[in-house]
């Protein structure tokens, strides 16, 4: 049975086939996510209820994609609603740990040495892009897709990809500075 | 080469995804022009932060595990959709009729009333102020409900709907009547966007028997989170009772949205109920939510510690 059958199947509200669909994806699916969320507890809360969404929804699944790219899109969007939801909840319980991530802007650049962390820099910078720009960042060069399947995915534009990326760059290329002779070097 | 082509392989490969010949190229063009070596020096700096950054590595042990919880909220889901359907939902068709008359009946309960009498298809399309809502629907079922107006200063509003015929409503909010309309279209309208719009309204109600049985159903039933979550919330603005708390205790241990759990927690976190503490522990007994583990534990395990610091 080719997958458009099990997707049909599925969508005629066959479970056998719809958890076929769950083990072929649920791995890609658990991947990105943690490439978002950055730990493996959040991601597997992402990948279930990404699954859950897909559930409620594969009946609007038109084979106009394919069905990757449309779980690839709900996972994306499902991981950063987590993300958002778990910003709120620490600031509500004050457990995010404020000088982890650290506002290059705010320091003075001269001040710069081995000591400061470049990965919590690198990552805060991230946390700062806005979610379009993150999205395709992120897609780009964590996940190595290309511009037109990034295009595909989000279903926009392949120029409004390129401005997200080109902002994105913009962005973290002025916070990542005090480190640039570091990294050529390196 | 041109810029546009340079810039276009530089955003879309991996430097050492480039064939040797197309490099060659490149490193001619980056040579002449400072905007392309500009960016291709920007490229390389994020290539390599972005390699600084630890690999996300996943247990691949965990994936069993994963695969049976998510086949059991599917299943769990299944199960609302079930009941949920024999309650509230019109398919088209054969059915319908049956359908409607579940439907009418259960809306009936949740109102506290009985929709009976024979059918009527006369037009309303006068105010409801003093007209009864049994009456409005003389054993039919409303449906497309729509919230045209409303006048949040004063609360009058407008309402249509589809009955045999067209309906059209006017009325205020506080109008007992018009608490009903908006009370069934919460419970039985298909629109997600009139659910939502229903509950809005009702946030300012906080009298009305017939809004807190919609909104109880509303939490525990509604298919869009989004409805779910704001029913929740206008419920949390009647004093807690025995049915409130037990909503609550579902929400927290069925809910599929770790969102919604969290908020009945903070809910029940206000009720001096002395038995609370015990059924929000049992409740959320099977959390797997690493966050909402940690607001229990520290809210009930650990009393004397509030969430506000």
């Amino acid at each position: 049975m080719n997958e458009t059958e099990i997707i049909r199947r599925a969508q005629d509200g066959d479970m056998a086939a719809f958890e076929q669909l769950v083990q072929t994806y649920e791995k890609r699916v658990l991947i990105t996510a943690a490439q978002i969320c950055r730990n493996q507890q959040d991601a597997e809360d992402v990948t279930q209820d990404v699954f859950l969404s897909v559930y409620r929804n594969i009946r609007t699944f038109r084979f106009e994609a394919s069905f990757y790219s449309w779980i690839y899109r709900i996972t994306m969007n499902t991981a950063f609603n987590h993300t958002r939801q778990r910003k709120y909840h620490e600031f509500l319980t004050n457990d995010e740990d404020e000088d982890r991530y650290i506002d290059v802007s705010e320091e003075d650049s001269t001040d710069f040495s081995e000591q400061t962390d470049f990965q919590a820099v690198f990552e805060g910078a991230l946390k700062k892009l806005s979610e379009k720009q993150r999205t395709v960042f992120i897609m780009r060069y964590l996940q190595h897709l290309k511009i037109k399947e990034i295009s595909t995915i989000l279903a926009v534009g392949e120029g409004t990809v390129k401005k997200y990326l080109f902002r994105a760059q913009e962005k973290l290329q002025n916070q990542l500075k005090p480190f640039k002779n570091q990294l050529l070097e390196d | 080469m041109k810029c546009r082509q340079c810039e276009d392989i530089l955003l879309n490969y991996d430097y050492e995804e480039i064939p040797e010949k197309i490099k060659k190229e490149i490193e001619a063009h980056l040579s002449r022009c400072i905007r392309c070596a500009e960016i291709w020096e920007n490229q390389q700096i994020l290539s390599k932060a972005i390699k600084s950054l630890p690999e996300v590595s996943i247990d691949e042990d965990h994936i069993p595990t994963l695969h049976a919880n998510i086949m059991n909220s599917i299943h769990r889901e299944m199960f609302r959709e079930s009941t949920q359907h024999s309650r509230f939902h019109v398919p088209a068709g054969t059915f319908r009729y049956v359908a409607v008359a579940v439907a009418t009946l259960a809306i009936g309960i949740v109102l506290g009333n009985f929709i009976g009498g024979p059918g009527s298809t006369g037009s309303v399309d006068t105010p409801l102020a003093s007209a009864n809502f049994n009456e409005l629907l003389k054993n039919q079922s409303l449906t497309d409900i729509r919230i045209e107006q409303v006048d949040h200063t004063t609360g009058e509003l407008v309402i249509s709907a589809a009955r045999k015929d067209n309906l059209t409503l006017t009325g205020n909010i506080s109008d007992p009547e018009i608490q009903k309309v908006l009370a069934y279209a919460l419970v039985s309208d298909q629109n997600p966007g009139t659910r939502l719009r229903s509950v809005k309204l009702m946030e300012g109600v906080t009298t009305s028997d017939a809004i807190q049985q919609a909104l109880i159903s509303s939490v525990l039933n509604d298919e869009n989170q989004g409805v779910r979550q704001r029913a929740l919330r206008a419920l949390a603005q009647y004093p807690i009772n025995d049915d409130l708390r037990n909503t609550y205790l579902n929400v927290i241990s069925n809910d599929p949205s770790p969102a919604l759990r969290i908020e009945a927690i903070q809910i029940l976190m206000q009720d001096e109920d002395p038995g609370t503490r015990t059924a929000v522990l049992n409740a959320s007994e099977e959390e797997k939510n690493e966050t909402i583990q940690d607001i229990v534990k520290r809210f009930y395990q650990e009393p004397g510690q509030s969430l506000e610091k």
